[in-house]
């Protein structure tokens, strides 16, 4: 049994049940093949989705044998507690975080912000040395800046600085 | 049409500009399309105001020289860090991107520029000698028919799904499901629209691409604490020998003229085309037991067709006025802006001006291939910065990359959202391809499917009388006759409890 | 790497800068710096292609740039809830058709043209009646008799459900007491495509997207939904001729959001107006297939009520459902 693949298998199961369930508020006008209305073919896709979750879960609690010759299995670290997993949730975070500042900064702060941080949350302890990330991060905005405003012209919501 | 009027297009080359605007259309095609989130269609779109100073013939080498090389640039992002420039490139990186893992980068940015470029060369003079007669052909196919194809590109994500068919299967319906938001295509009802104005024209499938592929891959990369290694990269192979491209000349003709077809029949496309290459590479190529593990077959297929789609999507556009693809609906605003409308009354009297359509296309051809084999070695180099820049940097271009597709924030958070999901799916060896495809695939064939019923009044038979559409049904059961659906039934391999099947990325 | 950096940090305060002394000019004189024209259409379609021309000469003529912003989605829908929610200081402005108007009908968020300013009408585009050229139909009334004598077996392309060629045919049919099987396509293109490959019987596409056909020989001309007969179709009569009483058509022109000065309003008109007049933009537009028609700010407002008189008659007097609800 797998508890990631049952996991997903039931997600996916509610999400065909709620999909079905929001496809019966979809009106049928009368007098014309079922296969017309706007909700016929969503409600398809919701029990096709439904059968599919369904062999999903059957896979997932199944019990498959081991075979003999498998390397006696490594010590699991806990993956919460790596450095990678703390990493992730930082860089989630700044990846939410960046459309909020770039309506409240603009554009190329925003982005000089996120490459700064981004970069000093990557780069490994003993080699952090800020005046070289700032240095990349400026590189890496003015480059944007040019590609996306200059050469684009893309109009980018306007905050109080660019 | 006689020979004589093939020349009369050869005149305006005396002009040195077209050669200078054709060489930099592609050089800015290249980089542009390489870069994940600026898609070739928005490319186009932005360097329009550029030509308007410029003559119609000068300006249109312009941007078939950007049309060519964005397509092609989809590739270089494809095969090198994992995320399709363009939807046209998916396929490309099935087995471009284990081909840069094992350091083989630069061997397959050279294929991928040869295939393209012998792709564009075919589609090029299928358009010129034959576009009138593929032109009567495609307007010949109607809802029941895009039907056909639609499922043909469905049936393909069977083929394509590594490992369990089920979870490809999974995939490809989530993308359909994502296909049905907005205002559904028929009768406009609104559908999962929840109030939002951004939701009416449904989610775009461009984020959610970049999303799944780049946004993910770079959790993954931070997840696993791997971003301090760098493959090396072998540079000294770029041009592919002799002997691959012999092997692989008869699977690129059956590239290009798979994607020369459906790169013809309006609103069908290069990312259609080049899976569809892809899919029958897997099911009759030489080295299809391979393909998916990093293979130049795998790169071959998909990159000769979605580069001959381009000629073929002028075939429509120039002939009956009818753009084949969002790109060529671009590069035809762009004509009509200087006065001249493609179509009919274009083609037939004003054949200098056409003929020098077909030079200039070849001549972006050219110039694809020099640009991309010169600079192949640089591209490759490219990712071995370090991976502490280069994720920052990914991460910039896809947010500011998203938002420029509609100018629109909604799109920075649907990107987020993709890459979030991408991610969790990536864990337990989902692959990510058939979401992308059934997004794009889906309301083709929903609104196709509707569109024949109402054509025929309610009846299901117009789909097996229709012999155009008959034909398309027998392949699609061919297709998933055999190894696929066996798969669905066959007893999984007996595995090691904790042994990673890791290499689920397509 | 150290003086990079200082390089770089001085091309980011230069940059700053110059955008701040950009923002920092005063309003004495309309217009006194950018404006930008939001198009709620994409770049290369209909209302892009007439646009552009129109805004460059007008960077010439009021000697400030006007920056085109393409706002597409939701059948214009997205862009036009921006212009109404967009600052009416007169640097924004955008552009408007009868899809604006329209789109109340079928979606439910839907932009109110009662909170914009209309500035200028600057094209017509009449409504047509075409059938391919295979067809046995050569005149209006042969093909009209044939919908009477087979109700509901003539399929008509239009440009999907509840937008513009949907609602000139379903105008159209119920003038002529006529039942005619609507097929949806995706825009202009696509339907004509569909009349051209035979899938459709007839279309009621505006000209500009039917007029090569017609001229290459593929398509025929039945009818036109102008007032008056086209220059470039002396022969093709018009639905008013025929005895149908119907004008139909799309129009554009720009508009601005509600509020705005409405000297401001009378500078761009009058600006829109010299432009219209240009004998270089007139040939643009009419080679385009466009039918250029300046009409001012209050002109226009009486287009855009008559349009809005006949879908509110359309719906509520015909009964015509766009959705299912």
């Amino acid at each position: 049994m797998n508890k990631k693949e049952l996991a997903a298998g039931v997600v996916f199961l509610i999400l065909a049940a709620v999909l079905f369930t929001y496809t019966t508020t979809i009106p049928v006008r009368e007098g014309q093949p079922a296969a017309l209305g706007a909700g016929f073919y969503p409600r398809l896709l919701s029990i096709i989705l439904g059968i599919l979750s369904l062999l999903q879960i059957k896979a997932a609690v199944k019990v498959t044998p081991v075979p003999e010759d498998c390397p006696p299995p490594e010590k699991k670290v806990n993956f919460f507690k790596t450095k990678g997993a703390l990493n992730l949730l930082f860089t989630l975070i700044l990846l939410i975080l960046y459309p909020f500042v770039l309506q409240f900064l603009g554009f190329a702060s925003a982005a000089f912000l996120f490459l700064v941080v981004m970069i000093f949350i990557l780069t490994a302890d003993a080699k952090k040395h800020l005046p070289m990330i700032f240095g990349l991060a400026v590189i890496l905005t003015v480059v944007m800046y040019v590609i996306f405003k200059i050469i684009l012209r893309i109009p980018f919501p306007s905050g109080i600085l660019i | 049409m006689s020979f004589d009027l093939y020349l009369a297009g050869l005149q305006y080359f005396a002009n040195p500009m077209m050669f200078v605007t054709s060489f930099f259309g592609v050089l800015v095609g290249i980089i542009f399309g390489s870069l994940p989130g600026l898609t070739s269609t928005m490319t186009i779109a932005v360097f329009i105001p550029f030509t308007f100073g410029l003559s119609p013939v000068v300006s249109f080498a312009f941007l078939l020289g950007l049309y060519t090389g964005a397509v092609y640039g989809g590739s270089i992002s494809a095969i090198l860090i994992n995320i399709p420039g363009t939807p046209s490139s998916i396929a490309t990186s099935f087995d471009g991107y284990p081909l840069c893992q094992q350091g083989r980068a630069g061997e397959a940015i050279g294929i991928s520029t040869v295939s393209s470029g012998l792709g564009g060369f075919f589609s090029v003079i299928v358009l010129s000698i034959a576009a009138p007669l593929i032109a009567s052909i495609a307007l010949k196919f109607s809802a029941e028919e895009y039907v056909g194809i639609a499922l043909i590109g469905l049936s393909v994500i069977a083929i394509i799904s590594p490992g369990s068919t089920v979870k490809g299967l999974i995939g490809g319906v989530l993308g359909l499901i994502l296909g049905t938001v907005g205002l559904d295509p028929i009768s406009s009802y609104p559908r999962m629209v929840f109030g939002k104005a951004e939701l009416l024209d449904g989610i775009d499938s461009i984020p959610v691409m970049i999303g799944v592929y780049g946004i993910a891959e770079m959790f993954n990369q931070i997840a696993k604490d791997e971003h301090r290694t760098v493959i090396a990269q072998k540079l000294e192979k770029i041009l592919p020998s002799m002997k691959d491209v012999r092997r692989l000349i008869p699977s690129i003709f059956r590239s290009s003229l798979i994607g020369t077809m459906i790169g013809a029949i309006p609103a069908a496309g290069g990312s259609i085309a080049s899976l569809v290459a892809y899919g029958q590479e897997k099911k009759f190529g030489r080295n299809r037991d391979k393909l998916g593990t990093g293979v130049i077959d795998g790169v071959a297929a998909p990159e000769a067709a979605n580069n001959a789609s381009t000629g073929g999507a002028l075939i429509p556009m120039m002939t009956l006025g009818v753009p084949g693809d969002p790109m060529t609906a671009v590069l035809m605003g762009g004509l009509i802006i200087q006065g001249l409308r493609p179509g009919p009354i274009l083609f037939q009297q004003q054949m200098p001006f056409v003929s020098s359509i077909f030079i200039s296309l070849l001549l972006s051809v050219v110039f694809m291939v020099i640009i991309g084999l010169s600079g192949a070695r640089i591209f490759s180099r490219l990712i071995t910065v370090k991976k502490s820049i280069l994720i920052p940097a990914v991460f910039i271009f896809c947010l500011v990359g998203s938002y420029a597709i509609n100018n629109s924030l909604f799109d920075v958070f649907v990107l987020i959202i993709a890459g979030t999901i991408g991610f969790l799916l990536k864990q337990i060896h989902f692959s990510v391809a058939p979401i992308i495809l059934g997004m794009i695939l889906g309301p083709l064939f929903e609104t196709n499917l509707r569109r024949s019923l109402m054509l025929s009044e309610g009846s299901w038979s117009t789909f097996v009388t229709r012999p155009i559409s008959l034909l398309f049904l027998i392949t699609v059961v061919l297709i998933l006759a055999g190894p696929s659906l066996l798969k669905l039934v066959k007893k999984p391999k007996v595995q090691c409890e904790d042994e990673e099947t890791d290499d689920v990325r397509i | 790497m150290k003086r990079i950096m200082v390089i770089a940090i001085a091309l980011t305060l230069s940059l700053s800068f110059g955008l701040y002394a950009e923002g920092s000019q005063d309003d004495a004189s309309y217009p006194s710096k950018d404006v930008k024209v939001i198009i709620p259409w994409s770049v290369g379609g209909m209302t892009d292609v007439l646009t552009r021309p129109i805004t460059s000469w007008m960077e010439d003529y009021l000697g400030v740039n006007f920056i085109v912003e393409n706002k597409p989605g939701g059948g214009g829908v997205v862009g036009s809830l921006l212009i109404e929610n967009s600052k009416n200081d007169g640097y924004i402005i955008g552009t408007t058709s009868m899809s604006t108007i329209s789109a109340k009908y079928i979606s439910p968020v839907y932009p109110d043209i009662k909170k914009v300013e209309l500035i200028s009408q600057v094209i017509t585009i009449p409504a047509t009646v075409t059938v391919n050229a295979d067809s046995p139909w050569q005149t209006l009334e042969e093909y009209i008799d044939y919908c009477k004598a087979n109700p509901g077996k003539v399929k008509n392309s239009n440009s999907g459900n509840g937008a513009s060629a949907h609602i000139y045919a379903e105008i159209f049919a119920a003038e002529a007491g006529i039942e005619l099987n609507h097929i949806p396509y995706a825009g202009y293109a696509e339907g004509v495509t569909a009349l051209l490959g035979g899938h459709v019987d007839s279309t009621n596409i505006p000209l500009p997207d039917v007029a090569q056909h017609v001229e290459s020989g593929q398509l025929r001309l039945l009818a036109i939904a102008s007032a008056e007969r086209h220059p470039d179709y002396p022969d093709v009569p018009t639905l008013r001729e025929l005895g149908y009483d119907v004008v139909l058509g799309n129009y554009s022109g720009f508009v601005a959001p509600a509020g705005t000065d409405p000297e401001k309003i009378r500078i761009l008109d009058e600006a829109i107006g010299k432009c219209m007049e240009d004998p270089a933009i007139r040939t643009f537009l009419l080679e385009a297939g466009y039918q250029p028609l300046y009409s001012n700010h209050e002109e226009f407002a009486g287009v855009v009520k008559a349009a809005e008189e006949q879908l509110e008659y359309l719906v509520n007097d015909l009964g015509v459902e766009f959705v299912d609800d």
